[in-house]
């Protein structure tokens, strides 16, 4: 973990971290437009409990601020490895079951799958750019989602943009947390100019 | 060894009940049964021997005498797993399938196992077994989820159904005994539950739907879509709520939940659709002879997707061969269905089902009459010819028992055509087809489409359509010609008309022009385009002249005209009629003309020279219209009329007109030639023929009393009473006189033309009649005579009265009791009780004693300007009689008194005389000598006319320039308001015995007091013509009383 952070490329780790805040962002906002989408054709209410909802990464932690930067990002790389499987399974089950026909509302749900794909994947490079490397690909459990019936497909559909729209928030705080610790680096080492951090 | 502190007392016995269990196969859990109560303060050492391997020797230590004592004690080792866990148990209902997760805490063993379970299935409340499974697994020292599902024979609703699970770790090496975990805890399957499940129903169904839950739980709300719905209870761990004629769903379907309390929800979907429609234009055709495509409209939407939508099947009988049909998300379904070589006639039934219902469709067909061709494609178009052209196009399909019927559309930029076409059927074949009678050097659009020849159901498509341009061929026609000879006779010019592009048959290069004389040829001259004349040197001979067109492919056939010109004499011009759109022209038929007439015409455009233009008609022919696209409204045409006679050309009629007739595009240029004082003579100008746009029809002139200057509107848009049209027909008059006007009055001319389009602008001007002499001069004659008369009058009433005149204003000496001034106040003052104002009874004339006389130079020229009377007749400021001498001496202090209530102390009350000492005197009561030593300087004067007080006053205005000095020094003092007169008469004094500021305005005596005491010098230097007429007035009102 100390050779994380003391990486001797400061000014990348600074720029990789702009990017992936700024495509945390851009999710964050397609997902907000999605859940409109998503709750008015699926028929259901902002306000419903999901908490019977399982299998769905928690943004919410309660010891965050014990954690390393590498499991920090750890965390998040895992989280959106997670989201890639389950955003899959939404749109899968949109395209069966409950929407067939409305390609628009399925290609919404494919951008947003494939902007996670390249978070992790951007995820994955700052790790390895902080002397981590990739962590493996744990394989998710296998589902079995025959049995699910749709108001299910429909409540877990709406759990898992939910978390997600969390799960950028907290990336968006968490890369803050390493670009201003290398931003910090590189001012000591006079690799990174001082200025003002608009991330 | 290990240690396990005991306190026993007495003589340790053999620990009883000895073993000793594993969960994971790292660490050994022993138990006993300690020895009895009595002996406490034992001490337990536990001791494992590998080699024994089943014995494990065991001591116990007296605590106080250290006494030891050594067991050897058979192990019993047993391997048993820990308790498995059921992570979740869930039910569906649909499928009457039990789905159970737990994970297999792999982690705990260090290495692969083998691992078995036991899943234990029982249902009712006496908890039976339904079933026992077996169920194996690897372990690979990590945690995994295990998954397992069993159906059930009878629905899961049916029963409660419970769970549970334990598990057996199959380690070969262990030695010791291997035993079954112990059973988990029984689990139910997740009771909270929505029914019915993702149910299908039809539109306007009442359902209901009931909320199962748990023990401990209790709901908050039911709600079918977004709207809550009263709760029905049906049991302590149920609730219902009924939804009557429900709508349509949306595709994901309406949603049914259940919220419970504690936060949970459960829910369900509701899809509500409608039946599958009977499918509708079921048609099923054959484009190849390879496949049957048959195609329907589904009807009605069903609100139904995915899984519920409407699957179609296709039945072709007697065989009932089925085909599952590809659907589309478009509203035309269809699909193909093989066509079997012996088989003409197809009986279709097509079947339609969702899970609301079915509807079926049938259609019997004979193939061969339901041929609808494909696209005839690979079209291509030739030609090496001026009339033919090649066609060809393949159509894919096996035709070979067929024939095919094709159309050919054959279409340029002003003619389509279609061209049926019948050929042998083929497969997969070329077919090929020509077309004639197409025009040379013709651009032509080509395009095809078939379709099955003995029994016709539909045309393809048209194929893409392919241009072609024919070949050139020689023109079909020699070109119209005239000629026109020169006016000496020594040339003659021939015109020819360029062909149309349907007779020129390709592109006219030249024009071949001969002359003959004789049958023998004189000249030619070849002439290229777009050259559409030539000259021709007669050189005293006529000629037959020959014109033949020329293309690429050749010459056309030559057109002839002679070049003779038949004398004519005596030629009228007549007329044409204007149509619109043509010129309307006949003639009288002529018994000479043989070979017809010919009328021609030039139309020029600019300065550039005319193009000479004809048209030819039979010799029977009478009349025609001309029509020409170069032909404009408003310009005159002229033709000529040509007959044909066997030896040459006549001039017969020349004609003019016009194709359309407009107004006269300007006015007439009018002239007034002469004026009386009763009449005008207007005349006027020709308009040029180009600004006529018509044949000029005559003028109109109107006229009506109007000044130069005033309104420039037309005379209609006026409205002019007074206004007189004249409608001059008679186009060869060129003036018109106009009668009956009024002497020295300015009349308004305004002239216009106009033809048969309209009447054109117009022209005006303005001319003033001439005066009246006669009543001229008696207008002058009879004023002067009246004024000599009077003049004469006044002369001798002077004269008779000059002694009065001479006592009354010029007296050699003034004497104020024969001042008429003086007797004219009296007489006010006694007689004219009608002014309430004055009240002036008693009134005692003042007598007046003049101490001093001043030489007669100065002049009291009329004392009568300030009679009361003559005041109440004049305006305020016209009391200047021109000289401004004027001297007040009446006096009359029971006015001021009546006018004062309160006089000043000093003043004797009722005084009935005043003593004029000098002029000065007016002012002394007011002003102390002693105290006013500035103005003594008249003192001495004796008597002085009032005339110069205001000498006085400006003079004392300048030593004491303040207002209040004046006031002091004014003397007498009109009653009327100074503030008011202040303007007129800036030096009027103020009454001192009232000092009234608001004096009585209205007093005749006042005012005339201020009128001539102090006269304002504006009007002494203006005077007006209004004071002599006052002064006459006077003169004879005031004559009675002498």
């Amino acid at each position: 973990m100390a050779s994380a952070e003391q990486s001797p490329v400061p000014l990348q780790h600074y720029s990789l971290c702009s990017r992936i805040i700024h495509l945390a962002k851009k999710i964050r906002s397609d997902v907000a437009s999605l859940l409109e989408s998503y709750v008015e054709r699926q028929g259901l209410d902002r306000t419903i409990s999901l908490d019977s909802v399982d299998g769905v990464p928690a943004a919410a932690m309660e010891q965050e601020g014990k954690l390393t930067v590498a499991e920090r990002l750890g965390a998040n790389l895992q989280a959106y490895r997670a989201f890639q499987v389950l955003l899959g399974e939404v749109l899968e089950e949109q395209r069966s079951h409950l929407t067939p026909l409305d390609t628009d509302f399925h290609a919404s749900i494919q951008s947003i799958l494939l902007q996670v794909v390249a978070l992790d994947y951007q995820l994955g490079e700052l790790l390895a750019l902080l002397g981590h490397g990739r962590p493996a690909w744990e394989a998710a459990s296998p589902e079995n989602p025959g049995h699910r019936s749709l108001f299910e497909m429909k409540l877990r559909g709406l759990k898992v943009l939910q978390e997600l729209a969390h799960w950028t928030v907290r990336s968006v705080r968490d890369l803050r947390q390493v670009a201003k610790h290398s931003q910090d680096f590189g001012a000591a080492h006079g690799e990174l100019p001082e200025r003002n951090l608009q991330l | 060894c290990n240690y396990v502190d005991v306190a026993v007392s007495g003589f340790p016995e053999a620990p009883g009940n000895w073993k000793c269990i594993t969960h994971d196969l790292n660490r050994m859990i022993c138990s006993w049964d300690a020895t009895s109560s009595a002996n406490r303060g034992l001490t337990y050492k536990i001791c494992q021997f590998r080699a024994a391997a089943i014995k494990t020797p065991v001591s116990a230590v007296a605590g106080n005498d250290f006494e030891c004592m050594l067991f050897f004690l058979v192990s019993f080792q047993a391997l048993i797993p820990l308790t498995p866990q059921i992570l979740n148990l869930s039910a569906d209902f649909s499928t009457y399938t039990l789905y159970l997760t737990w994970n297999d805490s792999g982690s705990v063993f260090q290495h692969e196992l083998d691992a078995s379970w036991q899943i234990q299935i029982l249902y009712k409340e006496t908890m039976e077994t339904v079933t026992l499974i077996n169920y194996d697994s690897k372990l690979t020292g990590k945690d995994s989820i295990l998954f397992w599902n069993w159906t059930s024979d009878i629905p899961l609703e049916c029963t409660s159904y419970y769970v549970k699970i334990r598990c057996y770790i199959n380690e070969l090496y262990f030695t010791g005994r291997k035993e079954w975990s112990e059973w988990s805890p029984v689990r139910t399957p997740n009771s909270v539950m929505v029914f019915p499940q993702d149910k299908v129903v039809l539109v306007g169904s009442n359902v209901t739907f009931c909320c199962l839950y748990n023990e401990g739980k209790s709901v908050k709300f039911m709600k079918y879509g977004s709207e809550s719905y009263p709760l029905l209870r049906l049991s302590k761990w149920s609730s219902a709520i009924k939804v009557q004629n429900v709508s349509a769903s949306v595709p994901s379907g309406t949603n049914v939940w259940c919220s419970l309390v504690p936060d949970d929800v459960e829910g369900t979907v509701l899809f509500v659709g409608y039946a599958p429609d009977t499918p509708q234009n079921l048609n099923c055709e054959t484009r190849t002879f390879i496949t049957i495509t048959c195609s329907w409209n589904p009807g009605r939407p069903t609100a139904l997707y995915s899984k519920r939508r409407t699957k179609y099947i296709l039945f072709e009988s007697p065989k009932y061969m089925e085909l599952p049909l590809k659907t589309t998300p478009t509203s035309k379904h269809a699909c193909d269905f093989p066509v079997h070589a012996n088989q003409k006639i197809y009986n279709f039934t097509l079947s339609a089902s969702n899970p609301l219902g079915q509807a079926e469709s049938s259609l019997l067909i004979d193939v061969n009459q339901r041929v609808h061709l494909e696209t005839p494609d690979k079209f291509t178009v030739s030609t090496n010819s001026s009339t033919h052209a090649h066609l060809s196009w393949y159509i894919p399909g096996n035709f070979i028992k067929i024939r095919l019927l094709c159309q050919i559309e054959i279409s340029n930029s002003n003619s389509e055509r279609q061209l049926n076409v019948s050929m042998a059927g083929a497969e997969n074949s070329n077919y090929r087809a020509w077309v004639d009678a197409l025009h040379p050097y013709g651009t032509y659009t080509f395009r095809v489409r078939c379709s099955a020849s003995e029994y016709f159901w539909k045309w393809s498509k048209w194929s893409e359509g392919k241009k072609l341009t024919t070949l050139e061929a020689p023109p079909a026609r020699g070109p119209d010609i005239w000629r026109q000879r020169s006016p000496v006779g020594e040339t003659v010019t021939v015109f020819w008309k360029p062909l149309l592009l349907s007779e020129a048959n390709g592109i006219i290069l030249s024009h071949e022009v001969v002359c003959y004389l004789r049958e023998r040829m004189l000249k030619a001259h070849e002439v290229p385009v777009p050259l559409n004349s030539t000259e021709i040197k007669l050189g005293g001979n006529d000629c037959l002249i020959s014109v033949i067109a020329k293309n690429r492919a050749g010459s056309s056939p030559p057109s002839r005209i002679t070049s003779v010109d038949l004398p004519s004499d005596n030629v009228k011009t007549e007329l044409a009629i204007a149509t619109g759109n043509g010129i309307y022209i006949s003639w009288h038929s002529d018994p000479n003309v043989t070979c017809g007439y010919t009328l021609k015409w030039c139309i020029s455009s600019g300065s550039e020279p005319c193009n000479v233009d004809w048209e030819m008609f039979p010799s029977n022919a009478i009349d025609a219209v001309i029509k020409s696209a170069l032909f404009q409204p408003g310009v005159r045409y002229n033709f000529s009329l040509y007959g044909c006679k066997h030896n040459g050309y006549q001039l017969l009629q020349n004609i003019t007109g016009y194709m359309k007739e407009l107004p006269p595009k300007v006015a007439p240029n009018f002239t007034v030639e002469e004026t009386s004082s009763d009449s005008i003579l207007v005349k006027w100008e020709d308009i040029p023929v180009e600004d006529c746009q018509g044949f000029l029809k005559g003028y109109i002139l109107y006229f009506a009393k109007g000044e130069k200057g005033s309104s420039k509107t037309s005379f209609m848009e006026e409205g002019s009473p007074e206004l007189t049209v004249k409608n001059i027909t008679d186009l060869t008059k060129k003036s018109l006189r106009i009668l009956g006007l009024q002497g020295k009055t300015s009349y308004r001319l305004d002239l216009r033309a106009y033809t048969v389009g309209g009447i054109g602008p117009s022209k005006d001007l303005y001319v003033v009649t001439k005066e009246n002499s006669v009543g001229l001069i008696i207008a002058i004659l009879i004023p002067v005579a009246v004024a000599v008369v009077l003049g004469v009058v006044t002369s001798i009433l002077c004269y008779q009265k000059r002694e009065w005149i001479k006592e009354t204003f010029y007296p050699d000496i003034p004497n104020p009791e024969n001042s008429k001034a003086l007797q004219f106040q009296k007489n006010i003052c006694e007689g004219n009780t009608a002014l309430k104002t004055l009240e002036m009874n008693p009134c005692t004339p003042n007598s007046v004693e003049v101490v001093e006389t001043r030489s007669t130079v100065l002049k009291i020229e009329d004392t009568e300007i300030i009679s009361p009377v003559a005041d109440s007749e004049l305006p305020e400021d016209g009391s200047e009689t021109g000289t401004g001498s004027h001297v007040v001496v009446s006096y009359c202090p029971p006015i001021i008194e009546e006018e004062i209530s309160s006089p000043p102390i000093d003043e004797p009350v009722g005084s009935s005389q005043v003593i004029y000492i000098d002029i000065q005197s007016m002012y002394q009561p007011q002003v102390n000598p002693e105290e006013e030593p500035e103005i003594n300087f008249v003192t001495t004067a004796g008597y002085k006319p009032q005339m110069q007080l205001p000498i006085n006053a400006m003079k004392m205005e300048s030593h004491s320039p303040t207002e209040e000095d004046l006031d002091k020094i004014a003397g007498y003092r009109p009653q009327a308001n100074t503030n008011v007169w202040k303007l007129n008469s800036p030096d009027s004094p103020v009454s001192i015995q009232s000092n009234n500021e608001n004096g009585s305005f209205g007093s005749p005596c006042s005012i005339n007091s201020r009128q001539f005491l102090i006269p304002p010098k504006d009007y002494e230097d203006s005077p007006t013509p209004n004071n002599t007429g006052w002064s006459f007035t006077h003169f004879f009102q005031n004559k009675p009383n002498d």
